[in-house]
C-alpha cells in the first residue's frame, strides 16, 4: 500500500497547507490482547532506524528500559495487574501515537522542523529543529526525546520512508502474533471494532479502541481489555488533549501581541507628528 | 552624607560642572547600556521564537539553532547587568506624594506641560524601573524553566511559557516608549546616558526639584 508523501500541515509556518490530495489515512493497529511481549518490535525499529542500542537496564520487570529515549523510540511496557483473583500481564507497545491534531507540532517554533503528511505521520526534521524542546511540553503522550549530544529531538517517524514506497512499518513486519497490523485507518477500524466485540463476549466489559477525541483521533489506534482504565497500560493517559496554553499563545497572545506592539508604535509616532520634539525654557 | 563625600572625593553624580549637571555616573553608564544591549539581543532572539513573521531574526545569530541556545545567556547577562542598575537606583525610587501628583498631571506631561516637584525620577521612570524589575524577575524565573523543560513539571511549563510570552509583549510595549520617550521626545535627554550630563534647563524644566537640591549643595 504506497502513499503519498503530500504534507497537511508544517510547523510555525503561516503559509496554507498544500493538500489537494485525497490520500487514505494510514494507521497502525497495536492489539495489546495479543501481545505476547516477545519484543520483536524493539529489536526491528532499533535495526531498519539504525539506533545505537542503549544498555538494558533490570528494574524488576521484564521492560527493555525505564523509559523511551532519543535511541530507542518503541518501548514495550510491561504492567502487573490483579482484579477479580485474576492476573493479567498488560503490554503496550508505547511510541508516537501520530495524533491528528499533534500538540507537538503546534508547540513548535521551527518552521519545517515537524511536519504532518496528508496520511496522517508526523514526522520531524533534525535539518530545522532547533532543541528548544517545546515539542516534549506540548505532547500529551511524553513521546518526543532531546538527545543531548545533536541538540535534537527525536521519536518514532512511523517508518515514513518504508510506507512512502509501499513497505509497511518495521515493527509490523517483525511482529510474530499479528498483535500489530498496518493499513488504513477505516480498515482497521473495523478490524478493531471486530475484535472488541469478541473481548466484550468473553467478559471484558469495558474493552475498548483507544482512538483518542481529545487530539482529534490517532493514526496508532490500541486495543484495551480494560478500556475503562487506560493508566493500567503504562500510563496511558485517559482523556488525552492538546494542551490548553498552546490555543491560549497561539490565537489569543501572539496576534494580541503583534498588535500591541504596532499600535505602540503607531502611538508614539502620532505622538510625535503632532508634538514634536520637547524644548527646555531658558 | 556631605562629611563622607569629602572624604572618599568627589560625588560622582549629582553636581553641577560648568553650564552642565551631572545626572548619571560613569558606572550607571555602562551598567545601562550593557543592560541595554543584552536586553535587545535578548528581545531580537526572543522574538524569533516568539512568532513565525520573526523567525528571520535567526539570521542575525547564525540561525535558528544557535539562536535558541544563546538567547538564554543572552538573559543571564541582562539580568546580571540588571543587578547594580537596581543597587544604585532603588532608594531613588520609592513612591512618594508628589508622585502620585505627576500621575495626575499625566495628560499635561504628555503636552510637554512642565510639572512641579518633580525629583530626580519621575513617577512615569518610577514605574518602569519597577516594571522592569517585577517584570524581569517573572521574565528570568519562567525563561528558566523554559530553558530546562525536563528538569521541572509539568503544569509548571504549561504555566511558563504563556508567562514568558505575556511578558515579553508588555516588555515590547514599554521598551518602545522607553527608547521613543528618551531618543526622539524629549530633547537634551540622551545625553544624559551617554555623556552623563544634561544641561541646567533641562534639569530645571523635566526635574525642578532634582535640580534646586544639586545647586543647593554646590
Ligand atoms: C533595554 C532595556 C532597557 C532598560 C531595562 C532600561 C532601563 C532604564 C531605566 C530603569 C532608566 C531610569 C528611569 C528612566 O529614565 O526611565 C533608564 C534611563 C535611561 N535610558 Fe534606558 N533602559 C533600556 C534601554 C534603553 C535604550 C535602548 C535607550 C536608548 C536608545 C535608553 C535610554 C535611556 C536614557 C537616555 C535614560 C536616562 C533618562 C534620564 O536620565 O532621565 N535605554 N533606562
Ligand atoms: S525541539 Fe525541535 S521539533 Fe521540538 S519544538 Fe523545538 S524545534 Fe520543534
Ligand atoms: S504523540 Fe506526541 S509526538 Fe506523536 S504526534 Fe502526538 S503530540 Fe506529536
Amino acid at each position: 500500500m504506497p502513499s503519498n508523501m503530500e504534507i497537511r500541515r508544517i510547523s510555525a509556518t503561516l503559509s496554507p497547507s498544500t493538500g489537494v490530495r485525497e490520500t487514505p489515512k494510514v494507521a497502525k493497529l497495536i492489539d495489546t490482547t495479543t501481545c505476547i511481549g516477545c519484543k520483536a518490535c524493539e529489536v526491528a525499529c532499533q535495526e531498519w532506524n539504525d539506533l545505537q542500542s542503549e544498555e538494558t537496564q533490570q528494574f524488576g520487570t521484564y521492560q527493555t528500559l525505564p523509559d523511551l529515549t532519543p535511541n530507542f523510540w518503541n518501548l514495550i511496557r510491561f504492567n502487573e495487574h490483579e482484579e477479580d483473583g485474576q492476573f493479567a500481564w498488560l503490554m503496550r507497545k508505547d511510541q508516537c501515537m501520530h495524533c491528528e491534531d499533534p500538540g507537538c507540532l503546534k508547540a513548535c517554533p521551527a518552521p519545517g522542523a515537524i511536519v504532518q503528511y496528508n496520511n496522517g505521520i508526523v514526522d520531524f526534521n533534525q535539518a530545522n529543529c532547533i532543541g528548544c524542546g517545546y515539542c516534549i511540553s506540548g505532547c500529551p503522550f511524553d513521546v518526543p526525546r532531546l538527545n543531548a549530544k545533536s541538540g535534537k529531538v527525536y521519536k518514532c517517524t512511523l517508518c515514513s520512508d518504508r510506507v512512502s514506497v509501499g513497505l509497511e512499518p518495521a515493527c509490523i513486519k517483525a511482529c510474530p502474533t499479528g498483535c500489530l497490523q498496518f493499513g488504513t485507518k477505516g480498515n482497521l477500524l473495523d478490524i478493531a471494532e471486530k475484535r472488541v466485540g469478541q473481548l466484550k463476549a468473553q467478559g471484558f466489559k469495558n474493552a475498548i479502541v483507544y482512538d483518542p477525541k481529545g487530539v482529534g483521533g490517532t493514526n496508532v489506534i490500541t486495543i484495551l481489555a480494560y478500556g475503562d482504565r487506560p493508566e493500567l497500560y503504562g500510563g496511558l493517559p485517559k482523556d488525552p488533549k492538546v494542551p490548553a496554553y498552546l490555543g491560549l499563545m497561539k490565537v489569543v497572545l501572539k496576534p494580541l501581541g503583534n498588535l500591541l506592539m504596532l499600535l505602540s508604535v503607531v502611538g508614539a509616532f502620532a505622538h510625535f507628528m503632532r508634538f514634536g520634539k520637547r524644548e527646555d525654557h531658558e | 552624607m556631605a562629611n563622607a563625600q569629602a572624604v572618599v572625593g568627589k560625588p560622582d553624580q549629582d553636581f553641577v560642572e560648568g553650564n552642565l549637571v551631572v545626572r548619571h555616573s560613569l558606572s550607571i553608564r555602562v551598567a545601562h547600556w550593557w543592560v541595554a544591549v543584552f536586553f535587545i539581543l535578548a528581545f531580537l532572539s526572543g522574538a524569533a521564537l516568539y512568532s513565525p513573521r520573526f523567525f528571520f531574526l535567526t539570521n542575525l545569530f547564525g540561525g535558528g539553532y544557535t539562536a535558541r541556545q544563546l538567547h538564554p545567556w543572552f538573559s543571564v547577562l541582562f539580568t546580571l547587568g540588571f543587578v547594580p542598575l537596581f543597587l544604585r537606583w532603588v532608594n531613588q525610587m520609592a513612591w512618594t506624594d508628589s508622585d502620585a501628583n505627576w500621575v495626575k498631571n499625566f495628560k499635561r506631561y504628555m503636552r510637554y506641560e512642565e510639572i512641579p516637584d518633580v525629583g530626580k525620577f519621575n513617577a512615569g521612570q518610577k514605574l518602569f524601573f519597577w516594571a522592569a524589575v517585577l517584570g524581569g524577575l517573572v521574565l528570568l524565573l519562567s525563561g528558566v524553566v523554559i530553558w530546562f523543560p525536563t528538569s521541572f513539571p509539568l503544569w509548571l511549563r504549561y504555566l511558563s511559557y504563556p508567562l514568558h510570552e505575556i511578558l515579553f509583549i508588555l516588555f515590547g510595549i514599554a521598551i518602545i516608549y522607553h527608547i521613543y520617550i528618551t531618543l526622539f521626545a524629549l530633547g537634551g535627554t540622551l545625553r544624559a546616558m551617554t555623556r552623563g550630563t544634561v544641561t541646567k534647563n533641562w534639569a530645571s524644566s523635566h526635574h525642578p526639584r532634582w535640580y534646586d537640591e544639586v545647586r543647593r549643595k554646590g
